[in-house]
């Protein structure tokens, strides 16, 4: 049970270091919450699907801002879209550069929209290390016998 | 030639007389002369007459002549008249004009003037004395008789009234043709020019009478000197003038030099002034500019602190999981959790405050009870409070904020305000006591001016919000009011808005601290103002003030520091807000009484103190009622207190006795022992002895009663005539803090022993000394224990055990509803407010149930709209958990077509209880949907399914579109529940 022990709370901290970072907020929280026995991969599942979107709003975002002339409501509206992504799982850091990304959008500002993007990419691949180490964790756990520290 | 002679001469400046005796000798060349000098004034002659002997110089030839001519001129005319002849010497020179006159037939008098001095004289008169050199001049009487030629190189003939001037040539001999004139002496003012020798001279006649003698004199004046003398005097007038003008261009100069200087330094000045004007603005701009910054810098780095308060609270949560349930580590952590949600309250606070500062600070209107926020505050406080040894009281003064406890406002912001004065009033606190005083009243046209000093931007936005939602809750209670009571006659309308109404609630935050120095009243309430002497080493930003009258003021009141009476320590801040109230007792009219019991009950206003299900509640304060739900059990109760707070002895003693309850309050532990025992007496008196007597011995215990409002004495005797003493209920209410407690229990034991009458006993034990001293067995069962302070719904409780407010009369009811209250009391304040909301919904018809376990949405269809799978599957899950039953569709488009559908297949039951719409969609977005569903909706009866919205922007543009509420993306489990609650408040 030591070993347990101590990966529990090695993941106790990892979780900590992540809203401690603003990686996360609360909403990650609600996400944990929503978590239970009829539905133990629920987090897991969020996210991933979360991951899926992202990607391919990142590669929409890519492309429309490649293009000669920028076709600046799109954008918006992925920008848009990803935001929301974010926000519902908790993912502030990209959200929060999901909001200086539509400001660019609504100045029309190609550098800076660019320049975001390049933000929002490394937000974002940031988070999904991070997220999944977390989710490496909570398998480990679990598979040492623990209990998932969300439960 | 013979005889006397006698003369007077003036030479120079003295006279003298000349006179001989011409007698003594016959030949007229012997005569002697004898010259004597004459005194002026007197006329006599004084000193030696000497004798003259060079008359030569006298012109002997003069006189001789002239006494010839006055002889024979007297001697042959003989007759009186004026004679005047100029005679001329031989010379020439000195000629004289001369009268003779007869005296005697041998004496003759004689006068002469010496012609020259005539001539001045003239002159004199004639020019002014000037130039007299160049002047010369003729004389001659007018009948041609005597001429002086005063005229060189002329001839003068004067002939009657003319004179002609002939010139000579140098010879002396007329030079005829050449010069020569006449000139009619008439005093004319310009004369003729006559040639004389080359030079041309200016001729003037004039005619003078010289002592009756008719005379003429001829003025010439050489031309060109006149001329010259004009031109010389022209030429000095021209200077003169030349002068004159220089002088005024001069001063015409100067003024102009000096006006333009004048002017030239005004532009100057202004060019300065302009300049450091300019100056001026770019330094305020730089400052705004700088200030501006600093805000935005502020609320950045009040979101960083906002995320990691997350991050703590996100911790707390988490570690909730890892304790057991019930440790201490877990109230720990509930406490700490609460610590974190202020200290993020504070922080949005802050935040709020660049808000404020732009003018973009928005009221949340909710609705929410007044008085458990009052009480949820005071209670906070509580704790902090009493470590310093402070007692904090709250106040019901007249009862009438749980009258009106019912109200429609922004409750975090008046919690934030509340909670501010009192983390002030304790942080300042170190003795005495801190009342927090609650009324409502009336709005008056004081509060109505104090609303004017605010913003009037926000004063105009927050009128027309006041205005629309009393308007809005003036037809929702009407609403209501029809559900309730169908049938109801018009001019119940009139008491549904005195029901809901906007009332001026008044707080005052009384302490007895530091106090604040006069001179600060006002700086306080200024931004990062704090009062130096007062603060030192207490710490705090100087900010909350600040806030807490922008807030105040927002809320369309004002806040001031009320002055205290002299003596008194602490500082009393006074504040009022408007808000809509529901009073929660309509005024019984005549027809209306009998539904009064049934209708207050069904509106159950007040949660937590419905709990007793008996006939009245204990907020029905207003006299009438009051009278009218004590007149079936007459039997009056009996509070005895010994609390050791003088303050909140007095104020929970006025408390009661303002509802017309008996209070006897006990300063010190010792006087216990004496009320209880004249209680005693008194009950063991009554059952015996009759009742009059008691009625005047309880006028005289509690003189207070007769002032008890509404309550007439006679009809207090009345009842008391009727009652059964031995039912009163007697309620003793001790606080452990005022004496050993031991003691105490000693006394209350013993008077509970033998008393025939119903006693109930309220330990007041907020250190727990009860438990400490005494065994637990020690304790009645019956006896409450209170840990909390004893104010608010707790107060209440209490009092509801008295049988005028609710509690039977029965000893089995007693305990029931003592039981009931100590159960109550031991659960956390958490789960009292629980408690009290699943009260309210109950009250309103709602089966909702919230709790750990509970599926408040059990069995509730929910209809959830969204294009984004993961929000589509966190919502699921959300709603899932909640207990409801799930459709999901992807766009607008489809959930319209399910809910026509649905409409069509089952029409009597709804589809769906809820839709849960997000507002950017492909396709068709939220509005457009719902603006869809509403459309079908039409077509049945009596159809509408909420639409809850979930927009990422906090825009209020879902209500224009006919949706029920908006929910900001992500969805949270309790703001879902809040909005279904919020919903079904509306439809219900």
């Amino acid at each position: 049970m030591d070993v347990v022990t101590q990966m529990q709370r090695q993941l106790l901290q990892y979780t900590s270091s992540l809203f401690k970072e603003g990686f996360l907020d609360d909403q990650f929280n609600q996400l944990q919450q929503l978590q239970d026995e009829s539905n133990p991969e629920f987090v897991v599942e969020v996210v991933t699907l979360f991951f899926e979107d992202a990607e391919r709003l990142l590669n929409e975002l890519s492309k429309s801002l490649e293009q000669e002339s920028i076709h600046f409501r799109r954008v918006d509206a992925h920008v848009h879209q990803l935001k929301g992504s974010s926000s519902s799982i908790g993912a502030q850091r990209v959200q929060r550069v999901c909001i200086a990304f539509r400001n660019f959008c609504e100045q029309q500002n190609v550098e800076g929209c660019l320049k975001s993007l390049q933000e929002i990419k490394q937000e974002y691949s940031l988070v999904k290390t991070k997220l999944e180490t977390l989710f490496k964790m909570e398998k480990q756990l679990f598979a040492a016998g623990g209990s998932s520290v969300s439960r | 030639m013979e005889g006397l002679s006698f003369s007077y001469y003036r030479d120079h400046l003295e006279t003298f007389s000349i006179f001989s005796n011409s007698s003594s000798s016959s030949s007229s060349n012997n005569i002697t002369y004898y010259i004597q000098l004459i005194d002026q004034d007197t006329g006599e002659a004084y000193g030696e007459p000497t004798k003259y002997n060079n008359y030569s110089s006298i012109n002997q030839n003069l006189i001789l002549e002239a006494l010839e001519f006055s002889y024979s001129y007297a001697f042959n005319t003989t007759s009186l008249g004026t004679n005047w002849t100029i005679i001329i010497d031989d010379n020439g020179h000195n000629p004289l004009f001369l009268n003779s006159e007869r005296v005697t037939r041998t004496s003759v008098l004689s006068l002469g003037f010496s012609v020259t001095t005539i001539t001045d004289f003239v002159l004199a008169h004639e020019n002014n004395g000037d130039n007299r050199s160049l002047i010369s001049m003729a004389w001659g009487t007018k009948d041609g008789g005597a001429i002086v030629q005063g005229i060189p190189n002329t001839h003068l003939v004067i002939s009657n009234d003319t004179v002609s001037l002939q010139a000579l040539d140098q010879n002396g001999n007329p030079n005829n043709g050449v010069g020569g004139t006449t000139i009619p002496c008439n005093n004319e003012r310009f004369g003729s020019g006559l040639n004389i020798q080359n030079t041309e001279y200016l001729i003037h006649c004039s005619t003078i009478d010289i002592m009756g003698t008719e005379s003429v004199y001829v003025v010439a004046i050489p031309k060109n000197e006149l001329l010259s003398f004009d031109h010389h005097q022209q030429q000095l007038y021209k200077k003169k003038g030349l002068a004159l003008l220089i002088v005024m261009i001069f001063m015409i100069l100067i003024a102009l030099l000096s006006f333009l200087s004048m002017n030239a330094r005004n532009a100057k000045r202004e060019m300065r002034l302009r300049a450091s004007l300019l100056k001026q603005m770019e330094a305020t701009q730089q400052a705004e500019r700088k200030n501006m910054n600093k805000t935005h810098a502020f609320a950045a780095a009040n979101h960083d602190v906002r995320a990691s308060l997350a991050g703590l609270t996100a911790l707390i949560d988490m570690s909730f999981d890892l304790v057991d349930n019930g440790s201490e580590l877990e109230t720990n952590l509930k406490q700490m959790k609460g610590c974190t949600q202020d200290l993020l309250g504070l922080v949005n606070s802050i935040l709020d405050t660049s808000k404020i500062e732009a003018g973009k600070m928005q009221l949340e209107e909710e609705e929410f009870d007044l008085s458990i926020l009052l009480e949820d505050v005071v209670d906070l406080y509580y704790p902090m409070a009493s470590n310093k040894g402070v007692d904090l009281i709250l106040d019901p003064c007249d009862g009438s904020i749980i009258r009106y406890s019912r109200v429609k406002g922004d409750r975090g912001r008046l919690k934030q305000v509340l909670c501010n004065l009192l983390s002030n009033a304790v942080k300042f606190t170190n003795e005495g006591h801190i009342a927090v005083r609650a009324r409502a009243q009336k709005p008056t046209s004081l509060h109505n001016s104090l609303m004017g000093s605010s913003s009037s931007g926000e004063k105009h936005g927050g009128f027309m919000e006041r205005l629309s939602s009393w308007l809005f809750w003036k037809k929702s209670s009407e609403e209501a009011g029809g559900d309730h009571h169908e049938g109801e006659s018009m001019s119940d309308s009139t008491q549904q808005t005195e029901a809901c109404c906007v009332m001026d609630f008044i707080f005052e935050v009384d302490d007895t601290g530091k106090g604040i120095p006069k001179e600060n009243y006002k700086s306080v309430f200024e931004n990062y103002v704090q009062v130096k002497e007062t603060a030192l080493g207490l710490g705090g930003t100087g900010l909350g003030l600040g806030i807490v009258q922008s807030l105040v003021r927002l809320m369309h009141g004002d806040i001031e520091i009320s002055e205290k009476d002299l003596g008194e320590k602490g500082t009393c801040f006074t504040f009022n807000v408007l808000l809509n109230a529901y009073n929660t007792i309509t005024n019984p009219t005549p027809k209306e009484e009998e539904e009064q019991q049934q209708g207050s009950n069904e509106k159950g206003p007040l949660p937590t103190l419905q709990t007793c299900s008996s006939g009245s509640s204990i907020c029905s304060i207003s006299p009438r009622f009051r009278i009218r739900g004590s007149s079936p059990k007459p039997e009056p109760s009996r509070v005895v207190m010994l609390i050791a707070d003088e303050y909140r002895r007095k104020a929970t003693q006025r408390f009661m006795e303002s509802l017309g309850i008996k209070v006897m309050a006990a300063k010190r532990w010792q006087d216990l022992f004496h009320v209880l025992k004249k209680i005693k007496q008194r009950c063991l008196n009554s059952s015996s002895q009759s009742s009059s007597s008691h009625g005047s011995e309880y006028l005289s215990v509690s003189s207070t009663l007769s002032r008890s409002r509404g309550l007439p004495l006679s009809s207090m005797d009345g009842n008391f005539d009727e009652l059964n003493l031995s039912d009163g209920l007697v309620l003793v209410v001790v606080d452990t803090n005022a004496g050993p407690v031991f003691e105490l229990w000693k006394m209350v034991s013993n008077f509970k022993r033998g008393l025939c009458n119903p006693c109930q006993i309220v330990w007041l034990d907020k250190k727990k000394m009860l438990l400490k001293d005494l065994d637990r067995n020690m304790l009645d069962q019956k006896d409450i224990v209170l840990m909390k302070p004893f104010h608010g719904s707790r107060l209440f409780q209490v009092m509801r055990l008295l049988p005028e407010f609710g509690g039977g009369s029965s000893r089995s009811h007693n305990s029931r509803s003592g039981k009931s209250l100590r159960d109550w009391n031991s659960s956390s304040r958490c789960h009292s407010y629980h408690e009290g909301e699943r009260k309210g919904e109950n009250d309103g018809g709602e089966i909702i149930q919230e709790g750990e376990d509970a599926k408040p949405l059990s069995e509730k269809k929910i209809l959830v709209v969204d294009d984004n799978p993961l929000m589509r599957m966190i919502a699921l899950r959300t709603l899932i958990q909640l207990g409801a039953v799930i459709e999901q569709c992807e766009n607008g488009e489809a959930a319209v077509k399910l809910v026509g559908d649905g409409l069509i297949k089952d029409f009597p039951n709804l589809p769906y209880d809820y839709i849960l719409m997000d507002c950017q969609m492909p396709e068709m977005d939220g509005f457009e949907a719902t603006r869809e569903i509403r459309k079908i909706e039409k077509r049945y009866e009596n159809v509408r399914i909420p639409i809850i919205a979930l927009t990422a922007e906090t825009d209020k543009m879902s209500i224009d579109a006919g949706m029920d509420f908006h929910l900001e993306k992500p969805i949270k489990r309790q703001n879902f529940l809040a909005a279904i609650r919020y919903i079904n408040a509306k439809h219900s």
